[in-house]
């Protein structure tokens, strides 16, 4: 029941396999009601929310059937987001739209779909596309809005951001600077938020901690792990243009009659 | 909803969504629109309270109620409440996160004795007197109920008041004597002693109890002129018409038990001289099939589980259970929904439907001869011959099963060494049945596996008068067990001798034992029912501290004049018949089940149910 679905490739399993599948990439939020469950529990989740709204789900072949749905990069437990991605595979060709009304009207609150496309264009997995990710972060009291401001520029303009990357069993200092695509105040109101857009994905991933730590040990304050929030805008795809966009973007319809549009 | 506890102490705790809620079908309320505030605590943590059925029957019952809000209440982990002492923070309950002192009611449910410390630390953490004598108007009203609570003596110091059987009979009428009390500006005091107009409720402080020299009952009284002499558990009589949620509150992490969960039938028909529940719940009344298959449509499409658990205590036994089956199987299989059978008696039938309406997974078949022969079988009532056992083993290696597991107690009335020499001969002899069958059908080496727990004698059985073993004999026992398990493809597992003795002494436990509680809490007890948790050595100096003699409790054998501290109240089946059935067993001779033959056990007084059959 809660193994996780296997990543699927998609650009070898099209849709011209003998049984036909139609895969949705949904779109979802993860609020606050719910940032502390984790990975595998949102796919649970997401599992039920499914047999509730009665949608066609397509299960896998074999003893022990499970529904074929997978998910794009898992979220630090506590961080929220609105930008979390999973591939739906459907027995049957249903309108995108009614995907994620039914889902909405049973999921628990925090979680609510944004997004649901058809996809009909070749594509990687949801997990398997991702090259980038944007966040927000709110920082503890200790970093003050003009302390960010006289020193981000500084920050960035480091020749090399260096920080202690752990493995397995080595640390290891690594050079991050190439891999944060943006860093910018966002502060408003006397609250400290700060944007990031970092690499992501399974060549070059960059996860928003370590980032604010070194921020920290570069400004000298001390980092307290707990203090500070994290919150996840989007994940991205790169397309054959070489522009990010959105994981649900340019992949497919949002409704069954752009089908025929598109033929 | 704020969370009661802030992030960056939820973000440093075990699992935090223990304590955030807003699961599928969680009850929302606006406390200010009801009248009554009920807090349904579980003296354990969440995973373990959110697989309760008793707590999900409940739940929703009382919530169907619009004057009332039930919320869920669960013991924190030690790592959170380490935090919560050091930040001031009060127990709270889940669906609103507000502190449990300004509830009307909290209820605990009792379900295994090495619970208890943790109900005082509930309310401590609370910030509520644990004494019931010390608590004012201010504090809600401590409510027990639960399978342990038919021996209320241990708690009775600290609980207002104790509802004895089946929830759904008399809450409605409680809830509403109190909000009827509360309109009159009644006092705390003044409901509870309306509460004595019930037979099942009992308010212990109505009662004295008076002891002899030796430490045994001398008298139990009634202090109040409304106070009865005898209680009686309420049950409910027909269980197709009684209240049974449509939903089920379907967590957001993993828990024990997470699935729809359908309730056969209360009680059992078989009376096993060792086990509780099978005299407490007392007569079996089943559902109807088509109640059940109705009921099962319904938690599905509520809760989108992918398993449906069918409940009782022998599931082999319920009457209608090839229709059950059948039609389950037409409804679910095609929507991926699985079927769990536990309590099942192995024969063809049911391997048969294992085949078909379970994962078959082949890890192993369980089977619980509890007894190593059957002489000490007969002794026990358990009806289940070697022949039985052989038989559904055979069946089961053909079916492909290797693994065999095997349940014995140990410490049980009459044994002997010949009687544990016997656990040993009967797993020989199952392997010994594999090897008998052809080459061919044996793809794998066989493995059986025994397990011994130790016996306790529980309130309310046949062995409720006898002595239990004591720790060292437990040790010594098992270790006879283990010196004549030789072959190799037999494994042997033992249980820890001192959970079985500790929980001997509070199960049959009196008034007296509160100051053991009490002090065993003061010393930091909790989570006893937890090995890594459980400090035998902080027991046992509560015992010291408190000049309570442990063998007096668990070790000794009582005479059948003597004053159980539990004998005013029934729970249908007669202290007489009781007598009767422990005569039978000290010469081993076995009572038939409810439906061979009835035996006038007493239940026969709640009018309905397999007696009336
Ligand atoms: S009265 Fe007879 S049928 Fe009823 S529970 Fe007792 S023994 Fe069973």
């Amino acid at each position: 029941m809660n193994k996780e679905a296997k990543q699927i490739d998609y650009t070898k399993k099209g849709f011209t396999k003998p049984k036909e599948h139609f895969i949705y990439r949904i779109k979802f939020t993860k609020g606050e009601e719910v940032k502390f469950i984790g990975h595998l529990d949102v796919m649970r989740l997401f599992q039920r929310a499914i047999k509730r709204a009665k949608l066609p789900v397509a299960f896998s072949q074999g003893f022990n059937p499970h529904q074929l749905l997978s998910f794009a990069s898992p979220l630090t437990l506590g961080a929220t987001s609105q930008g979390e991605y999973g591939d739906f595979e459907m027995a049957e060709k249903i309108e995108p739209k009614i995907i994620m009304t039914k889902l909405n009207e049973t999921l628990p609150k925090g979680i609510q779909v944004l997004d649901s496309v058809l996809i009909t264009k070749k594509t990687q997995s949801a997990m398997a596309a991702i090259e980038g990710a944007k966040y927000m972060v709110y920082a503890d009291k200790q970093l003050t809005e003009s302390l960010l401001k006289e020193n981000l520029e500084k920050y960035i303009g480091q020749k090399e951001i260096l920080i202690m990357k752990k493995t397995k069993n080595s640390e290891k200092l690594t050079d991050i600077k190439q891999d944060i695509f943006a860093i910018e105040n966002k502060s408003r109101q006397g609250e400290t938020k700060i944007y990031l857009y970092l690499a992501a994905g399974s060549k070059r991933n960059l996860k928003p901690e370590p980032v604010i730590e070194s921020l920290y040990a570069f400004l000298g304050l001390a980092f307290y792990k707990y203090a500070i929030k994290y919150h996840r805008i989007e994940l991205l795809r790169k397309t054959q243009e070489g522009d990010m966009v959105g994981l649900s973007e340019g992949i497919g319809v949002h409704d069954l009659s752009e089908i025929e549009k598109e033929i | 909803m704020q969370n009661r506890i802030p992030d960056e102490i939820l973000l440093q705790v075990e699992k935090p969504a223990r304590y955030t809620g807003n699961e599928i079908n969680m009850v929302r309320k606006d406390p200010k629109n009801v009248d009554i505030r009920f807090g349904f605590c579980f003296p354990d943590v969440y995973e373990i309270g959110m697989s309760h059925l008793g707590l999900q029957i409940l739940y929703y019952f009382l919530n169907r109620r619009e004057d009332t809000y039930c919320e869920r209440v669960f013991a924190p982990w030690i790592d959170l409440e380490e935090k919560m002492r050091e930040n001031n923070i009060p127990l709270f309950s889940i669906e609103t996160q507000q502190d449990v002192k300004q509830f009307d009611f909290l209820g605990f449910t009792l379900q295994y004795e090495m619970s208890y410390t943790n109900v005082l630390n509930m309310l401590d953490l609370a910030g509520i007197p644990l004494f019931a004598k010390d608590r004012t108007e201010k504090d809600p009203i401590v409510v027990c109920g639960g399978s342990c609570a038919y021996n209320p003596e241990p708690l009775a110091e600290f609980v207002d008041f104790f509802y004895l059987g089946e929830g759904e009979v008399l809450y409605d009428e409680i809830l509403d004597l109190y909000k009827q009390n509360k309109n009159e500006r009644g006092t705390k005091a003044d409901f509870l002693e309306k509460l004595l107009k019930f037979d099942s409720i009992y308010v212990p402080k109505y009662y004295d109890v008076a002891y002899k020299e030796n430490g045994e009952i001398a008298s139990f009284t009634p202090n109040h002129p409304h106070a009865k002499r005898m209680l009686q558990k309420a049950v409910v009589k027909d269980m197709d018409s009684v209240y049974y949620p449509q939903k089920q509150l379907v967590p957001l992490i993993d828990v024990v038990h997470d699935r729809v969960t359908l309730e056969l039938f209360r009680g059992c028909i078989r009376g096993c001289r060792f086990c509780q529940a099978g005299f407490v719940y007392r007569p079996v009344r089943e559902k109807r099939a088509e109640t059940l298959l109705e009921q099962a449509k319904k938690l599905v499409a509520a809760s989108g589980h992918e398993e449906i658990s069918l409940i009782s205590l022998s599931t082999s036994d319920f009457t209608c259970f090839p229709q059950l089956a059948n039609g389950l199987l037409e409804e679910f299989t095609k929507q991926e929904v699985s079927i769990s059978l536990p309590s099942l008696r192995i024969d063809a039938f049911s391997l048969d439907l294992m085949e078909k309406i379970q994962e078959v997974r082949k890890s192993s078949l369980t089977f619980a001869p509890e007894a190593g022969s059957q002489r000490l079988r007969d002794v026990i009532n358990k009806n289940l011959t070697e022949e039985d056992i052989l038989k559904g083993c055979e069946l089961a290696f053909l079916g492909g099963w290797t693994r065999v597991k095997l349940y014995f107690m140990i410490g049980l009335p009459t044994e002997t060494e010949e009687d544990l020499k016997a656990i040993a001969e009967l797993c020989e002899r199952i392997v010994e049945k594999y090897y008998e069958l052809p080459k061919e059908k044996r793809p794998k080496p066989v493995q059986v596996t025994a397990s011994s727990s130790c016996f306790v004698p529980k309130p309310f059985t046949p062995f409720q008068w006898d002595a239990q073993n004591t720790f060292d004999e437990f040790l010594q026992k098992a270790k006879t067990v283990k010196k004549h398990i030789t072959k190799k493809q037999l494994k042997y597992n033992y249980h820890d001798a001192k959970l079985s003795s500790l929980e001997g002494v509070i199960a049959r436990g009196d008034r007296k034992i509160a100051a053991v509680l009490y002090r065993a809490w003061q010393l930091g007890c909790k989570f006893d029912g937890w090995s890594d948790l459980f400090d035998y050595d902080k027991w046992m100096q509560a015992f010291e501290d408190t000049g309570i003699n442990t063998a007096f409790y668990a070790n000794r054998e009582r005479s059948y004049d003597e004053i159980l501290p539990w004998d005013h109240i029934s729970v249908g089946v007669s202290k007489q018949f009781l007598m009767q059935e422990r005569q039978k067993a000290l010469q081993e001779q076995v009572t038939p089940n409810c439906r061979e033959q009835c035996s006038y056990c007493g239940a026969k007084c709640f009018g309905g149910g397999v007696c009336y059959e």
